[in-house]
């Protein structure tokens, strides 16, 4: 069944587009020092786990295949208070409440989930060869 | 073993079989790539490729022809030890077992296509 | 299918010698050709069996050793199939001379 590892693939690049989505964010924000919600921006992780496809139940006695969601996408609490006193929300000591958000470790995620979405895109690539292929039998 | 269909047919069959089944469990693991606790399977002997290992020793008369059947059952298959989140998948490494299942599988399926070919063309007489 | 082609080789052999002065013919009898492709065909055939098999239970990756010996195979059958023919339209053609 082909068509089965077609969902899991298609699962995994909705994914990891949503990681990057996240990442976007993060990056975008990296300076936020005021939100909606008063405060500065918090740093959201996207949280993936594996899941059985819909129809699983119906094959009992086949071991079914998982594809990957991102079951939640978590605000971290934690700021960090950076020395900046002419910032127009620094504090008495000039200090500001800023994002907890390393640029280098939202770019390393960013190229794991775009790495991780290319090679999902040549799975389904080589999947459709496959497929291609056994439908020449036909011909 | 079918009266038609010789015994080279029926090996092309399954490893049709067998690699149409692993690119199902490759492609699990590289969706799940960056799954945390995820742990990566593959094939019995999928790494060998060795398909006469993989055919279990008495045939299983549940099959329509009384042939043996692959045991296409999945195995933990780690690419190393498991990274700090469990997860034990390196997604390189997974690429490159895709793209040879691939290749094996449209070479096995052209050489079933030469098989249908050449008894058609015996049965048509040109 | 040794039979028929000798039997049509045998009638078509004494046609030679009726041009008078003729030189004899050089070289093998076509039954003698015949035979020697249809074994070529068999064997090759075999080939071409066991490297696909070889093949698919994973004892040789070597695509183009494979391919090329299935190939073999297939343009010899062709060829061999194409020989039966053109023969059977001659027997036929022969058949339907006025003698």
């Amino acid at each position: 069944m082909p068509h089965e590892a077609l969902n899991i693939s298609a699962s995994a690049l909705a994914a990891q587009r949503t990681r990057l989505n996240v990442i976007a964010e993060n990056l975008a924000n990296a300076n936020t020092t005021k939100t909606v919600q008063g405060g500065p921006y918090r740093r959201r992780v996207a949280r993936l786990e594996s899941e059985a496809p819909p129809f699983a139940s119906l094959l009992p006695d086949q071991q079914s295949l998982r594809g990957v969601k991102v079951t939640g996408v978590a605000s971290l609490p934690e700021t960090r208070r950076a020395f900046m006193p002419g910032h127009p929300d620094a504090d008495h000591d000039g200090y500001v409440e800023m994002p907890n958000i390393n640029p280098v470790m939202e770019m390393t995620d960013m190229m794991a989930a775009t790495r991780a979405y290319e090679a999902n895109v040549s799975a389904i690539q080589a999947m459709k060869s496959m497929a291609v292929k056994a439908m020449e039998l036909g011909r | 073993m079918s009266a038609l269909f010789g015994g080279v047919v029926e090996a092309l069959r399954q490893a049709s079989v067998f690699a149409t089944r692993r690119h199902e469990l490759l492609a699990e693991n590289v969706a799940n790539a960056e799954t945390p606790g995820f742990r990566a399977h593959d094939l019995s002997f999928a790494h060998e490729l060795d398909l006469a290992k993989l055919v279990q020793s008495t045939p299983d008369p549940r099959t329509p022809l009384g042939q043996s059947e692959l045991d296409l059952r999945m195995l933990n298959q780690p690419d190393g030890p498991a990274k700090l989140d469990g997860n034990d998948v390196d997604i390189d490494k997974q690429m490159v077992r895709v793209t040879q299942n691939a290749l094996y599988h449209n070479v096995v399926v052209q050489l079933l296509k030469a098989q249908f070919d050449g008894l058609k063309s015996a049965i048509n007489g040109r | 299918m040794a039979d028929p082609i000798s039997a049509i080789s045998t009638s078509i052999r004494p046609i030679a010698p009726i041009a008078t002065g003729a030189v004899a013919p050089e070289g093998p009898a076509f039954a003698d050709t015949l035979k020697n492709l249809m074994t070529e065909v068999v064997g090759s055939q075999r080939a071409a069996d066991t490297a696909a098999q070889a093949y698919a239970t994973g004892r040789t990756t070597d695509v183009t050793a494979t391919m090329v010996a299935v190939e073999r195979a297939s343009i010899s059958f062709a060829l061999m199939l194409q020989i039966r023919n053109r023969l059977l339209d001659a027997y036929q053609e022969i058949q339907r001379m006025q003698v």
